[in-house]
């Protein structure tokens, strides 16, 4: 991943000035990103593909999923300051419109959309200013990949870099502000948004 | 939970979603409840069968001996919420012990002194059982079944296999003295529990062993140490099962280096029965507590009615297998 990372950075989207800080500084010092420990103080968040098996602790509540990554922020000493953990949860997730009975459900009980927001939320609580979402809307279904598409959109003018892998042609051409393609591992092309058609996306796939 | 129920969930009736919680919680509770019960059956059971069972002085003995398999199973219910599975908690006892039996009779370390070599001892062995799994990676069932032999024969080896007496007072008070009428053993016990119930229940470590034994790769994605925590969780169990050890040898006032041996299987059984997952992220030290009385319960009642030593190992077994059984009924079809 470190490498997908350096490959990546320049030319992450829409680069407000905060997050092309933190990309000198993972450029800069590239050596600090050994794990993702390190990419989470760097401000770097990432959504893997499989939310069931990498991006949620399933027997874990929706507040306890949301704060995940950012326990340092709640600790009092060893102990952790509940009564604001659960203020920040339940701040993310009526931003984000996490739609739960309570903020007190285990997150399983939820629809993989808001499963897949309540991932979001960890990163924004963690003050992740890059994030890095490999396919966010497999799995989803239609209504919950519109809002997916918005809330990132909303991100990216509130000064979030996403960097988002997909394999799905349309959406790409639909929400990214640049578009790289990738043949066995190496960069083939790079378009601005609404320059390729899904032509132009396949050839350089294949090439 | 399929994603097929998206659309619907999305749109309206929130409501809907509390179903599969409410029937968790009430399958919990009917589970609380039914631990409580047994308990209740098999005290009433064992009272009808002997005149002996039910009496201050035995009571007091259950609660002795059941410390001792309670300040372990403190620890490994930990460990287990975590996903540490630790086969070696019962060698690590005994040696734990010899060594501080060592460090009092041949060394002339005072007494308080060598009890807190003991421990040091638990948290070595948990270290050498954490550097193994996290390391090396090893599976953590055989490389603390591995250990479990490495530190058992240490044991033997320091003492030759020879039981020796202790005879100070000063090594006696952690397991044979009765502050307002309470065995040691039995207020050791509860001080530790209470200890682990605050750890897992409020400190960001409980938290994080929560969360990497529920699911370890989204805990580390998430940007928690997953091997640092586990080598903790290790050596936190060594050194719960050596304050057990020590404990033992007090109580005893005999130095015995195979005096643990086999207690691992009721220690783990009472923590899963009490509702720990064997799958790691859940858990309670209540309910260990619980498991614990069930497990020392039926030990006494086994003794008190004359019942073979053998069968008592049987027992245990048996146990086991319904504990985890529980388990499985518990998360079947979670995952």
């Amino acid at each position: 991943m470190e490498t997908d990372i350096r490959a990546h950075t320049s030319y992450v989207p829409h680069s407000a000035q905060k997050v092309r800080n933190v990309i000198d500084l993972v450029r800069g010092k590239p050596v600090h990103l050994r794990n993702p420990s390190d990419a989470r103080r760097a401000g770097i968040g990432y959504l893997p593909v499989e939310r069931k098996t990498e991006g949620l602790v399933l027997p874990l509540t929706l507040r306890k999923n949301i704060t995940l990554a950012s326990l340092d922020r709640y600790a009092r000493g060893p102990f952790i300051d509940e009564k604001s953990e659960l203020r920040r949860a339940r701040h993310w997730s009526e931003a984000l419109r996490i739609r739960a009975p309570s903020i007190e459900v285990n997150i399983g009980g939820l629809s993989g959309g808001n499963q897949q927001k309540a991932v979001v939320a960890r990163w924004l609580d963690a003050q992740a200013s890059i994030l890095i979402m490999n396919e966010p809307t497999r799995g989803i279904d239609v209504g919950a990949k519109v809002e997916i598409y918005t809330l990132m959109d909303e991100l990216c003018h509130g000064g979030v870099g996403i960097l988002m892998f997909s394999s799905e042609m349309l959406e790409l051409l639909a929400i990214a502000n640049r578009i790289l393609v990738m043949s066995r591992g190496r960069i083939t092309a790079g378009y601005a948004h609404g320059e390729p058609s899904q032509e132009d996306l396949m050839r350089s796939a294949v090439a | 939970m399929t994603e097929r129920t998206d659309a619907i969930d999305d749109q309206a009736s929130p409501p809907a979603k509390e179903a599969p919680k409410a029937r968790l919680r009430r399958l919990a509770a009917k589970e609380a409840v039914a631990l409580l019960v047994a308990l209740a059956l098999l005290m009433f059971v064992f009272s009808v069968t002997s005149p002996y069972f039910l009496n201050v002085p035995n009571m007091l003995n259950i609660g002795r001996s059941v410390a001792i398999m309670g300040i372990s199973a403190a620890g490994v219910t930990i460990g287990l919420i975590g996903g540490v599975f630790d086969l070696s908690i019962a060698a690590v006892a005994d040696l734990a012990a010899v060594i501080s039996s060592i460090a009092f009779l041949n060394l002339g370390v005072p007494p308080v002194l060598a009890m807190v070599v003991g421990l040091c001892v638990g948290l070595l062995c948990g270290l050498g059982n954490g550097r193994l799994v996290t390391g090396l990676r090893i599976n953590p069932i055989i490389g603390t079944l591995a250990t479990a032999g490495i530190y058992r024969g240490i044991a033997f080896l320091l003492t030759s296999g020879q039981s020796h007496a202790i005879s100070s007072e000063g090594f006696r008070w952690l397991g044979r003295s009765r502050p307002l009428g309470i065995p040691s053993a039995l207020i050791m016990m509860l001080i530790v529990m209470a200890v682990a119930h605050v750890i897992l229940r409020y400190m960001r470590f409980g938290r994080q062993t929560y969360a990497i034994g529920g699911n370890p790769i989204a805990s580390r994605l998430a940007g928690i140490n997953v091997d640092r925590q586990r080598l903790y969780l290790f050596m936190l169990v060594s050194f719960c099962a050596s304050l057990s050890g020590l404990v033992l040898m007090s109580k005893l006032g005999t130095i015995i280096p195979n005096a643990s041996a086999g207690t691992e299987l009721d220690v783990i059984a009472s923590a899963i029965l009490g509702g720990t997952a064997l799958s790691g992220g859940a858990g309670t030290i209540q309910g260990t507590l619980v498991g614990v009385l069930i497990l020392g319960t039926l030990r006494n009642g086994l003794v008190i009615n004359n019942v073979n030593a053998y069968w008592q190992e049987i027992a245990s077994g048996v146990a086991l297998i319904i504990a985890v059984a529980i388990d499985r009924l518990r998360s079947g079809g979670y995952r």
